[in-house]
């Protein structure tokens, strides 16, 4: 039998296809993804005589996916050869337009493009059943996409897919999307929602502290064409919102949640909120948008076993690692150890709500995580370059304020400068290290203060 | 957290109170004065009479093998090498052993030990010789047949992760004796094995009950060492001038988190002094030392046996220890004496030390692991290669030992039939198990609940009977 073809790749001839060793074959590489034929002449075709059935059989091994796409087989007879297409050139503007494409390609292999999974329609709906007893084995009635009858009706004419559903959920007729999106806003904002199970607006979650004006607010957001910067004005240019967050004995008695709105918000910032804040006060702070996660100094060993498997963890360069704590990488069970302390959680199950506790672990890593310590310093370099001719007390004044946005009384004054003193008189000498080493005292002291992680 | 504010005070009524019903009672009434909402999460009221005030949970990750340890087996033995009839293995799943069957009888040699008569085999002589504080129970069954899902079943009473573990669940409804240490720590020997963290995380409870790893090498809690230069004086000084600027903010607005806070900060400067000397066994005698085979410059076992005793001393609820390389595919014999020499004589150590200290009865200490293994012979390593004989997974029949903390010691519970391949008698779901450790605690596994999405979610799912013959 004799084999051609219009290429081969070196060492893997066309005629290998058909050498009955299964070790040997034919290939085309690298010219992937184009049209190739192979022509195998039978050696004796007066052995076929009137209507024959001819087996075909392919054999492909290679197993990484190069097998081949838009298989065509034809049979001829006579001179062959002529039905070959050997000769057949591809046009010019093709072979033009391939070259550019190769081109264009190249190029885009050569830039690093963030990538990111898009939802999409598929083109067959794929059939649902009910299944019996919760079963996946026991298929039962087909269904189709709906909503609870018991609501508001879903789509009477068209496709029912997840636009029509996305449709059906912010229809004038249905309050509660406005109402949830409200809600947590206003928990962004107080520290608690309206509604407190911010995650449950169902016969089970709370029933709204302020029902009213809950809806109030939904129909703002929806009338103003869901506009959240605007409701966010409206909720912060009112009386509510910037009432002082000043505790008196009667209302922490009378309303220590602060259901009542009778005072303004205070609560101790989110775990991603602190390191910003702190990074922010030290002037390390970088505001660069989008890319890749980054990775902050975080204790050895951490993801040496992740869910059974090892990972490596290379600390970013550059002004990465100051970067906001929404880019700080999500390692599903091993999470960012001093977000951990401060309520973010190990997203192993979806949390609405992340609870705000006051431990101990929070204040050794504000005290001792490098993270903080340096910006500890940081806060030391920016007092210095921005107060370099000040006195001791307008330094401290000038840290004071940029941690805290409010002058220090008196006292507050006092406690600063004796903390300073004692420390550098605790030093051997008062060289410029014993002075820096005094100055992180105050620094790390800001950063510790409840004032400083708090929102009030 | 709305039920947040009123956690200093369940605390503290627990710790000046202790636990019995009339507290629960009593605090279910204060609970409602404080809240106004009647839906809120409330760890509350789970909570019944305890027998035992921490646990110690001796976690062998890989499975160990009860039919060479625990459950003797004559008939296997008889049986060795034939082709397992039909009728055992029909409707049953195997891990990765497949092909023509064959019995493996144990080469190990068991004896009847104490007055209960328990046996247990050779490679367990320190063991024996506390049978009769052990209540060793022959029939557990899980439903889940590789690693890291059954560990995380075991945990959390649910085969994938994001459900709270024991260990959370027990800290959400007793929460802590001692707020200078995690209410749930965990330690390790040998490399972190299976399923990781998932095993002691919180789920869905707040982050503030998960386990606490505390680390053999470094630091052993996370930030728990000053920086570089800056001394432990500088340090008191610092948490001076945080305290005063703190208490004049306190004065000025009123929140109570403030004082919490202040609070906080000065647990934290004792657990700078507290952990590490918890940590350090150098002022345990050399008697002690030896009763466990611990060696306070490795991170074995034995030394982890002696830690959590110490925790457990300053009031830390659960101590969960991971001991790793027990999953025995090959080499058995070999790899099985090996390890029993690693835990033998400390978990034995563990019992005697708490004994001779008062604290057994109200120390609950548990031994087991995700499953047991087949008395089927598996010969195969991960590449295809024979190997001398080991043992597959095997979820449909296996062991654990409880002692102390309101446990019946010297008691054999469940029975399993001739080749151990099934439960014959007194079965034992692991829901069963972890109702009966919450019940101990002096928690009502079927009330001790967090609403999460919308329905009530229970480390026990919609099962789980307590083990009342086990009680004392």
């Amino acid at each position: 039998m004799d084999a051609r073809a219009d290429y081969s790749q070196k060492n893997y001839d066309v005629r290998n296809a058909i050498d009955r060793d299964p070790k040997t074959a034919w290939a085309i590489g690298p010219q992937f993804q184009r049209s190739h034929w192979a022509a195998f002449r039978i050696s004796d075709p007066t052995a076929l005589r009137g209507a024959q059935r001819i087996t075909f059989e392919l054999v492909q091994n290679f197993g990484n996916a190069r097998t081949i796409g838009r298989f065509r087989i034809s049979a001829l007879v006579g001179d062959y050869e002529k039905s070959l297409p050997f000769e057949r050139k591809e046009p010019s503007h093709i072979s033009e337009l391939r070259k550019s494409l190769e081109v264009l390609e190249k190029e885009r292999d050569k830039k690093v493009v963030p990538k990111t999974l898009v939802m999409q329609e598929v083109q067959e709906k794929r059939s649902t059943t009910m299944f019996s007893r919760g079963d996946f084995r026991s298929p039962t009635e087909i269904v189709q996409p709906s909503t609870p009858e018991v609501l508001h009706p879903f789509l009477e004419t068209g496709d029912r897919n997840r636009l029509a559903l996305a449709k059906w959920l912010v229809s004038p007729e249905n309050p509660l999307v406005g109402r949830v999106v409200v809600n947590r806003l206003w928990a962004e904002i107080f520290g608690t929602g309206l509604v407190a199970t911010a995650e449950d607006f169902g016969l089970k979650g709370d029933l709204p502290s302020h029902p009213e004006l809950l809806d109030w607010l939904a129909a703002e957001l929806v009338e103003n064409g869901w506009s959240q910067k605007r409701l966010l004005r409206l909720i912060l240019t009112s009386k509510t919102y910037q009432q002082s967050s000043r505790i008196s004995n009667t209302a922490q008695e009378r309303d220590p949640n602060n259901q009542l709105l009778a005072r303004g918000p205070r609560f101790r910032l989110t775990a991603e909120g602190i390191r910003d804040n702190a990074l922010a006060i030290s002037a390390r702070l970088s505001l660069k948008q989008f890319g890749p996660s980054i990775r902050p100094p975080q204790p050895d060993g951490l993801w040496k076993k992740v869910g059974g498997q090892q990972y490596d963890y290379v600390v970013s360069s550059g002004e990465d690692p100051f970067r906001r704590g929404i880019y700080v990488v999500l390692k599903r069970m091993s999470p960012y150890p001093s977000f951990i302390n401060f309520d973010a959680t190990s997203r192993l199950a979806c949390r609405v709500n992340r609870g705000r506790s006051n431990t101990p672990l929070q204040a050794l890593t504000l005290l001792n995580d490098p993270v903080y310590v340096d910006a500890a310093k940081g806060l030391v370099e920016r007092v210095r370059s921005e107060r370099p001719e000040s006195s001791l007390l307008q330094q401290l004044v000038h840290a004071f304020r940029i941690a805290v946005i409010r002058p220090p009384s008196q006292r507050e004054c006092e406690t600063l400068q004796q903390l300073f003193e004692s420390e550098l008189s605790a030093k051997t000498s008062h060289s410029e290290q014993a002075h820096s080493e005094a100055w992180f005292a105050v620094a790390l002291t800001l950063l510790n203060l409840d004032e400083t992680i708090t929102k009030e | 957290m709305s039920f947040q504010p009123i956690e200093p005070d369940r605390r503290l009524f627990f710790r000046t109170s202790g636990l019995c019903l009339g507290t629960a009672t009593l605090m279910a009434l204060l609970h409602k004065s404080f809240s106004p909402a009647s839906n809120l999460n409330d760890p509350t009221r789970g909570i019944l009479r305890a027998r035992a005030k921490s646990v110690i949970y001796l976690h062998m990750i890989g499975a160990p093998s009860q039919l060479d340890l625990f459950d003797p087996k004559p008939e296997l033995v008889r049986h060795n090498n034939e082709v397992c009839p039909e009728s055992f293995l029909t409707g049953r799943k195997f891990a990765f052993i497949g092909g023509e069957m064959r019995l493996a009888g144990s080469r190990q040699k068991f004896a009847q030990h104490g007055e209960s008569g328990q046996s247990m085999s050779s490679l367990l002589p320190n063991l024996s010789r506390v049978a009769d504080d052990l209540c060793v129970v022959h029939s557990l069954h899980t439903d889940e047949i590789n690693h890291a899902p059954a560990q995380i079943f075991l945990h959390t009473g649910f085969g994938r992760g994001g459900r709270p573990s024991f260990g959370s669940w027990v800290s959400y409804g007793l929460g802590s004796e001692n707020e200078n240490l995690p209410t749930y720590v965990v330690l390790q020997s040998g490399t972190t094995g299976g399923a990781g963290s998932s095993m002691y995380s919180s789920g869905f409870l707040p982050s503030i009950h998960q386990g606490v790893p505390f680390r053999s090498q470094g630091e052993s809690v996370l930030y728990l060492t000053n920086p570089e230069g800056h001394s432990q004086d500088s340090r008191r000084r610092v948490l001076d001038a945080v305290g005063a600027l703190n208490e004049v903010h306190l004065a000025e607005v009123g929140d109570p988190e403030i004082a919490t806070r202040i609070r906080q900060y000065e647990m934290a400067y004792r657990m700078q002094t507290s952990v590490p000397e918890l940590m350090d066994l150098k002022d345990e005698t050399s008697e002690t030392l030896e009763l466990y085979g611990a060696d306070p410059a490795t991170g074995s076992f034995a030394n982890n046996c002696l830690l959590a005793r110490r925790l457990v001393e300053q009031g830390v609820r659960l101590v969960e220890l991971y001991d790793s390389d027990w999953d025995h595919h090959n080499n058995l014999d070999t790899r099985l004496t090996s390890k029993c020499k690693d835990i033998d004589q400390a978990a034995a150590a563990l019992i005697t030390d708490l004994k001779r200290k008062n604290m057994l009865d109200d120390t609950l200490v548990i031994w087991g692991s995700e499953f047991g293994r087949t008395p089927l012979a598996q010969g195969v390593d991960g590449n295809g290669n024979k190997t001398t004989s080991g043992r597959d997974h095997h979820k449909d029949a296996f062991t654990f030992w409880l002692a102390g903390g309101g446990i019946r010691g010297g008691m054999s519970y469940g029975k399993t039939d001739e080749f151990g391949f099934s439960v014959t008698e007194q079965p034992v779901h692991v829901h069963d198990l972890n109702a009966t450790v919450l019940h101990l605690l002096g928690l009502d596994h079927e009330r001790l609940t967090y609403k999460y999405q919308g329905r009530e979610f229970r480390l026990t799912d919609v099962a789980g009977n307590v083990m009342t013959e086990w009680l004392t």
